[in-house]
């Protein structure tokens, strides 16, 4: 399987052009294959719960989990990330329109949106909430033995995000990282209401590298986001994901679910 | 460097039906190329900047040859009529006079005998960074050479480019416009009739194809509805030299005159953009007007309104705009 595209260029030498597109069946077909998979597993894995300390009443109190901020800086990067994918990759898989002014449009709210976000978290938010710490490690243990059928006498629980979620955060930051970089840069090779574009700003051999970086980033974002949209409309998580559209979640759940000494939210 | 002496080796099919050449196309997809007259193949294949494993040459089809009427008094252009036989048809020189015009504007005699409309018609790009086999965006790759501040652009767009800023250099095209023509392509799938709009698209669109046609899909012929037969008609070609040479602009109107005045017209002008350039706007401009001096000078200046040229192809703008006052002024019946 060819990684790459290549050309000849003026010299008569291969040059690099970006990935091979046939790849972007193999990553959605890795996510794919992922995904069901899990929900195969889900039935089996799920028996053997954790025994969980619940010492909060059922009765109807909510913590809040996501602000309202917090969860329209979501939504429009969502939407987002969802138009560059789309605008990018459904020209290349046949399907023809004119895509690349809504995909730098695009590319540009998503570069202010993350630009925001990452002023927010530092400054505004918990910023221990989504590092990564030798706890997570021993609950993920906890957890995956459990769902193998060795409940834990004490349960462990994790903090305002499980390692997954960490992960999954991490990988997503660096790759959207990875296309502003590369995005901003192709942005100033084509022209727009702003300026003409100029190409000398980079040489060919480094044009390709950059191309391929934003191919192959943007593929593994197709990826990871559709692993995580089914994980975020799987039923059994429901309890936590709806605080993606409304803000919270049953205060039981928090206790039930939740280190209250890693997770304090103010409401608590 | 490019080797550009004889032509690197490929299988090549001759199917004498049609269904044995999509039969062809479909097995071979992407890998194959269709080859009709081969004025424009040939010179890919020897510059070796198109290096097809498979070509299917279609020319003995004979299915896809000959201009006949049709039953809603129209008529309809088999796609390996060749350019001399259009030009000579006494059809199509009575009753759609420019498209005979425009074949008969088409490079030289030689090449006018083996060049087919349909090949005209879905000819590539001139763009000769593209031709020489630079790694461009048509070509797949990531950038322009010709739209820079050093970029040899004289021939190049005025209008509607994106990233790439190639015309459509087809002489037929524009009059084919104006007919308001309509593609006939065909696969194993089916069949699909496309308006010009749908059968011309840009780099916005498709950076890499100057036509929808898929690589499973063959231009079986164009149909020319009857709604402007007989109409005033006019065709320019403005080229550096008289002998073969593409158009630096071409202009294709046909108009419609009752009781004095224009009731419709089509005017479309060719190697100003990457699609042939219907120009709506002078259309509106002459509607319900007496055709004459004044009105042909207005429609002239409307024609070049929104012309973005680049370095090199200001001089596309007078060009064009006496070619459209040319063709209100002195299209005939
Ligand atoms: C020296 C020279 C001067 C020229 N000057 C002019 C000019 O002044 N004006 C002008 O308009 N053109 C000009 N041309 C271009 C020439 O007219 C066209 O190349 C010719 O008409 C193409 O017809 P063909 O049948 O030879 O096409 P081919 O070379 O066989 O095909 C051309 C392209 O169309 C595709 N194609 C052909 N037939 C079909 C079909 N039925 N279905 C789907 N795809 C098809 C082929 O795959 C190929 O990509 C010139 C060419 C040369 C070499
Ligand atoms: C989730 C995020 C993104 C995805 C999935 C994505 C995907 C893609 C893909 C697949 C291409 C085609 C590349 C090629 O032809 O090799 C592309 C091109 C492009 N992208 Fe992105 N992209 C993303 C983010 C961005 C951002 C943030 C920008 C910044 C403005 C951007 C700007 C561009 C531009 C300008 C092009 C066109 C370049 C050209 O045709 O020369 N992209 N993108
Ligand atoms: C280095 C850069 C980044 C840092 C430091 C950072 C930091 C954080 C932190 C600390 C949180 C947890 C907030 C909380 O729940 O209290 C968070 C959440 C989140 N991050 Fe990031 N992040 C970065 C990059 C990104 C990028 C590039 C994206 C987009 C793809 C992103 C999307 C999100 C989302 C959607 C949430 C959940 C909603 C929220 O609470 O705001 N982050 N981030
Ligand atoms: C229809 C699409 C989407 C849905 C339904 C969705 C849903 C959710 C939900 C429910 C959460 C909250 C999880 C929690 O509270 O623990 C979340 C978090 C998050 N989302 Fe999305 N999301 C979508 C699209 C996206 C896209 C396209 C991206 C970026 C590529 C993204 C990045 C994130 C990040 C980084 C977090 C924080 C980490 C985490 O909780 O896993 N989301 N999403």
């Amino acid at each position: 399987m060819e990684l790459f595209r290549y050309a000849m260029s003026v010299y008569g030498q291969d040059q690099l052009l970006g990935a091979n597109w046939d790849l972007i069946w193999w990553f959605g077909g890795a996510a794919a294959i992922y995904i069901v998979v899990d929900a195969a597993c889900r039935p089996f894995l799920g028996k053997n719960k954790r025994k969980t300390l619940v010492n909060a009443p059922n009765d109807g109190a909510t913590v809040r989990r996501h602000h309202l901020i917090d969860r329209l800086y979501h939504w429009a990067m969502a939407i987002s990330v969802l138009t560059l994918i789309g605008t990018s990759f459904a020209p290349i898989l046949d399907w023809k329109f004119e895509w690349v002014t809504a995909h730098w449009i695009a590319g540009v709210s998503l570069s202010l949106l993350v630009v925001y976000h990452i002023i927010r978290a530092a400054f505004w938010q918990d910023i221990w909430a989504m590092i990564v710490t030798p706890a997570d490690f021993r609950v993920a243990f906890a957890t995956a033995r459990a769902a193998l059928g060795r409940p834990d006498e004490a349960p462990l629980k994790p903090g305002k995000y499980v390692l997954l979620q960490k992960a999954y955060h991490w990988m997503i930051a660096a790759l959207v990282l990875g296309l502003m970089v590369t995005g901003l840069t192709m942005w100033l090779k084509i022209d727009t209401p702003f300026w003409n574009r100029n190409p000398y700003i980079l040489g060919d051999d480094m044009w390709g590298l950059v191309y391929t970086v934003h191919d192959f980033c943007a593929m593994s974002v197709l990826a990871l986001t559709m692993i995580h949209v089914y994980f975020a409309i799987r039923p059994d998580k429901w309890w936590q994901n709806r605080s993606m559209f409304s803000g919270d979640i049953a205060r039981k759940d928090y206790f039930a679910h939740h280190d209250v000494t890693r997770w304090a939210p103010d409401d608590v | 460097m490019i080797v550009k002496d004889v032509m690197p080796n490929f299988d090549l099919f001759q199917p004498k039906q049609l269904k044995d050449a999509f039969a062809i196309l479909d097995k071979f997809g992407k890998d194959a190329w269709k080859m009709a007259g081969g004025n424009d193949s040939l010179a890919w294949f020897k510059d070796r900047a198109k290096r097809p494993k498979v070509v299917v040459d279609i020319s003995g089809i004979a299915e896809l040859k000959g201009v006949k009427e049709t039953s809603d008094g129209g008529i309809e252009i088999g796609a390996l009529t060749t350019l001399t036989e259009l030009s000579k048809n006494p059809i199509v020189r009575a009753k759609y006079r420019v498209l005979a015009d425009a074949a008969s504007k088409v490079a030289s005699p030689q090449i006018r005998n083996t060049g087919t409309l349909g090949g005209n018609a879905a000819q590539d790009a001139r763009c000769w960074y593209y031709r020489y086999g630079l790694p461009c965006y048509r070509a797949g790759g990531n950038t322009c050479f010709a739209d820079t501040p050093e970029g040899v652009n004289r021939e190049h767009a005025l209008f509607d480019t994106d990233r790439c800023v190639t015309v459509n250099p087809s002489d037929t095209a524009p009059a084919l416009v104006a007919l308001d023509a309509k593609f006939v392509v065909r696969g194993s799938k089916g069949e699909r009739v496309l308006s010009a709009e749908q059968f011309f698209i840009g780099p916005k669109i498709d950076i890499t194809h100057l036509t929808s046609i898929k690589p499973e899909e063959i231009l079986v012929s164009i149909r020319i509805p009857k709604d402007w037969a007989g109409a005033r008609f006019y065709f320019e070609k403005a080229a550096e030299r008289n002998s073969w040479d593409f158009a630096m602009v071409n202009v294709a109107a046909a108009i419609v005159v009752s009781n004095g005045v224009v009731e419709r017209s089509r005017i479309v002008c060719g190697a100003v953009s990457a699609t042939p350039k219907r120009l709506p706007a002078v259309e509106d401009s002459i509607k319900g007007k007496a055709l004459g001096d004044d009105i042909a000078k207005v429609a002239g200046q409307t024609a070049t309104r929104g012309a973005r040229p680049l370095n090199y192809n200001k001089y596309k703008i007078p060009l064009m705009a006496n070619l459209v006052t040319r063709a209100v002024r002195d299209a005939t019946a």
